[in-house]
């Protein structure tokens, strides 16, 4: 039976308590929510340094899109903590100055809607990080759960050479396989996936195999590992995961690829309150089920910090994950890499 | 700097030979929805990305840079503010796009207010003052041009900003609805504003017998020097930068409007090409005739440069942010 909720829990949904011990690194979470009632006056005392905001949601078009991502914007002008940044120099004097950076970042690509002129609106909008389709398939690419792989399709192909003229950061996570193989090779700048894990540890529709793995690492991208749950949860395992299990994922990473340059964090983790998910009437397609296993065995609320891991829910136990990777052998310039460095070196290379 | 053009369509020898140093291009069409402008800004992004002698402007810092390189600046603007439909938010994202100047109204009523063409002379809606201290705050300025008087003379009252009136004439002098009255002139003035004098036909023209000239274009120049100085008058020619390139079917879409504002005059004259602006001015390499005509009437240097440029760079100055 899944457990029950931590009291705390419950009522701390997408609420952060304050770091008490400042930590070293530049944190970067290449992928988390934020919500209108996040404690944004706060945002700066979490832990971490630059939070991948998704700016609008998967599948909104394009008036819903702009709304969203304009949203940001104003909440940076209302709280002088954070920023929008649009170079990775922005994410530095963030850490420098105290204050926490906002990354633009869309997950999904169909407000673009076969209109390329939109990837340059957006990124003249700060946007600057974009996955071209999330779990369903589009006209740039298959979603990771939709039934068929067949890749990029023309558009999608012109959408790589876009994005790598603008400065703009490709995300494959939630892209089908052979789609994120494509973009891998294709594009001229290094690629990422802001919140995926190894299948070798933890098989699930959502994750991915080790050859996307290398291919993104051997092209100097960043494979941004994700402490969520359903994403975490071995094969028969039946509590909720901790960061310890979440390290055998890293393990696997970093022994795969020899070292720990293409590794960084996405938590998938919320600030203020998760909205609930809203079901089409009409019926919805049959995805692959991603939480299934997780929901029987530990939570089935998506917005539950139960889905995020047991002794890493809030940003301020990002020094659990600091000790253990410690713990683990890691050194310090490793998991600095880890936490935030290797994504910069990606944004310093693809942010013009 | 011309305060009111459109359709450039690259850098030639008409645009060199115009002297133009900065040009306010209307870049959405009148009735363009939102995605339809995003489209038409791109088209100005890749523009300037394929011709270095092109260049956009987003802070007042660039027009000197401009001129100092010897490229021609361009300023991102609209004609209709109704393309942001009921959201103020898209104001931002214009900014942010590169707009830097925009109408409340075409001839028409929008969500914002009167167009000069509407019977009716309401003036600014609540949304639409909500939109001007927007543009205030985006560092968008406020252009009253094609707006009914009553909206025009109550977004002046309201602007914290110094507005603008990219190109109309003073209607004391030439009683066409395009043009502004006194008082609305007056009320720019007060903002800080400016008012750039333009060349079409019909709003240079008394009524009389014969084209307007280069003279009464002239006329209009000093009929707001004696209102309200030299310090709120500009220039905007409202003639198309790259010949040839105004899309046929914008003229015919335009049509009725052209006949609702200005149907006495083109009723007489017609609506052929050579009719349509002041006679000597048919094409941008002819704007130097501006400068000719002033100069022959007796005014001096400063207050030539005042009004080619010198006066709209500082309302960029104090209404552009960054």
């Amino acid at each position: 039976m899944p457990a029950e909720h931590p009291e705390g829990l419950r009522r701390n949904k997408g609420f952060h308590p304050i770091l008490e011990r400042e930590h070293p690194y530049v944190f970067i979470d290449a992928c988390m929510q934020a919500w209108p009632d996040a404690d944004f006056a706060n945002a700066h005392r979490h832990g971490a340094t630059a939070l991948s905001v998704t700016a609008f949601m998967p599948h909104d078009e394009l008036p819903a899109a702009l709304e969203n991502l304009m949203f940001w914007h104003l909440v940076a002008r209302k709280h002088p903590n954070i920023l929008v940044a649009t170079k990775a120099e922005d994410i530095r004097a963030a850490k420098r100055d105290g204050r926490v950076a906002f990354i633009l970042h869309a997950q999904d690509g169909d407000f673009i809607n076969q209109k390329l002129h939109r990837l340059e609106a957006f990124h003249r909008l700060g946007l600057r990080m974009i996955l071209f389709a999330y779990n369903a398939s589009n006209s740039m690419a298959d979603g990771t759960l939709d039934r068929t792989s067949s890749g990029l399709t023309r558009f999608g192909q012109l959408a790589v050479k876009e994005c790598n003229r603008l400065g703009m950061v490709i995300d494959c996570t939630h892209v089908g396989k052979n789609a994120t193989l494509q973009i891998i090779d294709q594009s001229a700048d290094p690629v990422v996936f802001t919140h995926s894990n190894p299948n070798a540890v933890a098989p699930n529709p959502r994750n991915i195999d080790d050859d996307q793995i290398l291919a993104c690492a051997s092209r100097g991208g960043v494979i941004a590992l994700a402490p969520f749950g359903p994403l975490v949860l071995k094969p028969g395992q039946q509590t909720w995961p901790s960061v310890d299990d979440f390290l055998d994922h890293v393990d696997h990473v970093a022994q795969l690829t020899g070292g720990t340059q293409a590794i960084g964090i996405g938590t998938d983790m919320s600030i203020g309150t998760y909205p609930v998910h809203g079901h089409d009437p009409w019926g919805e397609p049959d995805y692959p089920d991603v939480g299934g296993e997780y929901a029987r065995w530990v939570c089935g609320d998506s917005r539950s910090p139960m889905r995020a891991l047991s002794d890493f829910n809030t940003y301020a136990q990002v020094w659990t994950l600091i000790d253990k990777l410690s713990a683990r052998g890691y050194s310090e310039a490793d998991i600095g890499g880890m936490l935030g460095e290797n994504l910069l070196r990606v944004f310093d290379a693809v942010w013009k | 700097m011309d305060a009111a053009s459109f359709f450039c369509r690259g850098y030639d020898d008409d645009l060199a030979a115009s002297g133009v140093d900065v040009i306010n291009v209307m870049v959405p069409w009148p009735a363009d929805d939102f995605d339809q402008a995003l489209q038409r800004v791109e088209a100005y992004y890749r523009l300037v990305r394929d011709e270095p002698r092109l260049r956009l402007m987003h802070v007042a810092a660039d027009i000197p840079a401009a001129k100092h390189d010897g490229v021609v600046g361009l300023v991102m603007g609209a004609q209709n503010a109704h393309l942001i439909g009921d959201r103020l938010g898209r104001l931002e994202v214009l900014q942010r796009l590169g707009f830097r100047y925009l109408q409340l109204t075409y001839n028409h009523r929008n969500l914002i207010g009167d167009g000069c063409a509407e019977p009716s002379d309401a003036g600014l809606s609540r949304f639409g003052r909500d939109v001007v201290a927007a543009m205030n705050e985006a560092g968008i300025v406020v252009d009253v041009t094609h707006a009914g008087h009553r909206t025009a003379l109550e977004a002046l009252a309201l602007t914290k900003k110094p507005a603008l009136i990219s190109h109309a004439n003073p209607r004391g002098l030439y009683d066409n609805p395009r043009n502004h009255h006194d008082d609305v002139i007056r009320a720019l003035a007060d903002t800080g504003g400016v008012i750039g004098c333009s060349l079409p036909s019909p709003f240079n023209w008394s009524g009389e017998d014969r084209l307007p000239t280069l003279d009464d274009f002239a006329r209009a120049i000093e009929y707001v020097i004696d209102l309200v100085g030299e310090d709120h008058v500009a220039f905007g020619s409202d003639v198309v930068v790259t010949t040839g390139a105004y899309p046929p079917e914008l003229s015919g879409s335009l049509r009725s409007d052209l006949y609702l504002v200005s149907g006495a005059f083109y009723g007489r004259f017609g609506v052929e090409k050579r009719v349509r602006k002041v006679q000597g001015i048919e094409d941008y390499r002819d704007l130097p005739r501006i400068t000719e005509v002033l100069a022959r009437r007796g005014h001096g240097e400063d207050r030539i440069r005042k009004v080619l440029g010198d006066n709209l760079l500082r309302v960029y100055t104090e209404a552009w942010v960054g």
